[in-house]
């Protein structure tokens, strides 16, 4: 629970990095970010991807992701450079040399092409097939029920609270504002 | 401690005295001047500190209290007045009752687990022992450290592949380890350990103090009666002691009630709660500015502010009133009144 998730040796990717830990729940940064955690500072070869399993019962679509597909605005009377800079930020080989560099899924989706590593490369075939992406659930939500929810959560893993106590603790931060 | 609180209000009793003295003596035109000097320099010396008073402690404090009548983001002034419907909802959240507990916790626990440690602690170093001043400094350095660094370093530590669990193992202890920060059952008890390694240093400086502020006649007088160590320091030293426990204790209960820092640094800003170790003030800031509900924040903090102002007044009220009582000169005990 106190344990970091990206932080040094000891932190969940970490661990994962050092076949300390067999998997943990991530998003599509985790390639990179376990590369710099191994011992040799190079790309984890035996890093694998699944989707989240169905629950047995749940009425989700199993092939849905969750994910960051938010973006960047322009404030209303933001010069048209801001929206040069986004377009330059998002061009081909921009994000080509971005995600190459941190080892991560493009934002322009001409730019697949360059995902090489292969557990990318099967969250990029789920992610191109899913029936709808949305946004992170807590990022969702806004800080206030968002921290909440994400509170709730960590409550029940650690044994000290039930689904419902989840719904509860998102209605009492909204109550707050 | 004790000193620095006699000599103040026996410093202005004195010059008052001597402002009297030179009143008399003096004809009127320069007493009239005498007065408006005495009255611009008690302004121009305690102006500056009056308006930073007012500016950075009284002024927030009222804001605080309007801001906690509002729900409100941060943006913009505060528009949606909702009463006392802050506070309603900061009393029913199981979270800040928590919190409060917690700190109740604290503040019992710090008193019982420092209190004789460090009384214990300071008899020790008043003996004539060898490296006696190489063992006070390193009971002090954990109180010189900053908290950032003693809560990084204690966290590295107890974490559940931290030293201390391999430590255990290596010594063949393996059935001690245990997750010591994250463990809902004893995390509390991990933190009371680390606050009492790090405040003892204060405290038993501040009994030391206390000690070489006792007569050495009473200790003779005693020696010669035939007292043996223990009964010495039972009806002479404890006694004499007291004012300085209870100036400790006063300080250690506000540490208490305002914890804050060691607690957001090693369980950080989200299972502080989960953990058992929540504070107000982590509370405070957990749902008011992390959250964005600033409007809330304003009233948590003004719920801090009441419980610590009433546990501070109280105590001053009953139990530090016989030290001014009684380490004071019975004129300026009444001045203070």
């Amino acid at each position: 629970m106190t344990t970091s998730a990206q932080q040094g040796a000891g932190s969940s990717a970490g661990q994962l990095a050092n076949h300390k830990a067999a998997m943990e729940l991530m998003g599509a940064w985790e390639p990179g970010v376990v590369a710099s955690l191994t011992p040799n500072g190079k790309s984890l070869p035996d890093l694998g991807w699944f989707p989240f399993p169905a629950v047995t019962g749940g009425a989700g679509d199993p092939s849905a992701m969750m994910g960051g597909s938010d973006g960047f605005a322009c404030r209303k009377n933001a010069p048209a450079a801001c929206v040069d800079f986004l377009n330059f930020a998002a061009s081909k080989t921009n994000q080509e040399g971005y995600a190459k560099a941190f080892q991560t899924l493009p934002a322009n989706q001409q730019s697949q092409d360059v995902v090489t590593d292969p557990a990318l490369k099967d969250v990029l075939a789920s992610y191109n097939k899913a029936s709808y992406v949305m946004l992170w659930l807590d990022t969702m939500y806004g800080q206030n029920v968002g921290n909440a929810l994400n509170g709730g959560v960590v409550n029940m893993l650690a044994g000290k609270g039930s689904p419902a106590d989840i719904v509860s603790a998102v209605k009492t931060a909204a109550a707050k504002g | 401690m004790s000193e620095t609180v006699n000599a103040l209000p026996q410093r202005s009793s004195g010059s008052l005295s001597l402002r009297g003295g030179a009143a008399k003596a003096s004809p009127r035109g320069d007493r009239a001047r005498a007065q408006w000097r005495k009255r611009a320099e008690i302004a121009i010396l305690s102006g500056p500190a009056i308006i930073m008073f007012l500016a950075f402690v009284i002024f927030p404090v009222f804001m605080a209290a309007y801001y906690g009548f509002f729900r409100w983001k941060g943006f913009g002034p505060p528009t949606n007045f909702i009463g006392f419907q802050n506070y309603v909802t900061i009393f029913t959240d199981q979270n800040f009752l928590d919190a409060l507990r917690h700190n109740g916790f604290i503040l019992v626990m710090s008193l019982v687990m420092q209190g004789p440690a460090a009384v214990a602690f300071a008899l020790l170093l008043n003996q004539n022992i060898k490296g006696r001043s190489l063992i006070r400094v390193l009971i002090f350095v954990p109180y010189v450290i900053s908290e950032v660094i003693v809560g990084t370093g204690w966290s590295l530590m107890l974490q559940y592949q931290g030293a201390l669990n391999d430590l255990l193992t290596n010594m063949g202890l393996g059935w001690m380890a245990t997750d010591w920060i994250a463990d809902p059952n004893i995390a509390i008890w991990t933190l009371m350990v680390i606050i009492s390694w790090k405040y003892i240093g204060f405290a038993v400086i501040l009994m030391l103090a206390g000690m070489q502020g006792i007569p050495d006649e009473l200790y003779e007088a005693a020696a010669i009666d035939g007292a043996s160590y223990w009964k010495i320091q039972r009806w002479i030293t404890l006694p004499l002691l007291g004012p300085t426990i209870r100036v400790w204790a006063f300080l250690s209960i506000i540490g208490s009630l305002q914890l804050f820092d060691l607690v957001y640094i090693i369980w950080g800003q989200y299972v502080a709660s989960t953990a058992g170790t929540s504070t107000m003030a982590t509370y405070m800031v957990r749902e008011g500015r992390l959250a964005g509900n600033y409007g809330y924040g304003n009233a948590v903090a003004v719920v801090i502010f009441v419980i610590s102002l009433v546990i501070a007044l109280t105590y001053q009220r009953f139990v530090l009133r016989r030290d001014t009582a009684g380490a004071l000169t019975e004129k300026a005990t009444k001045e203070d009144r």
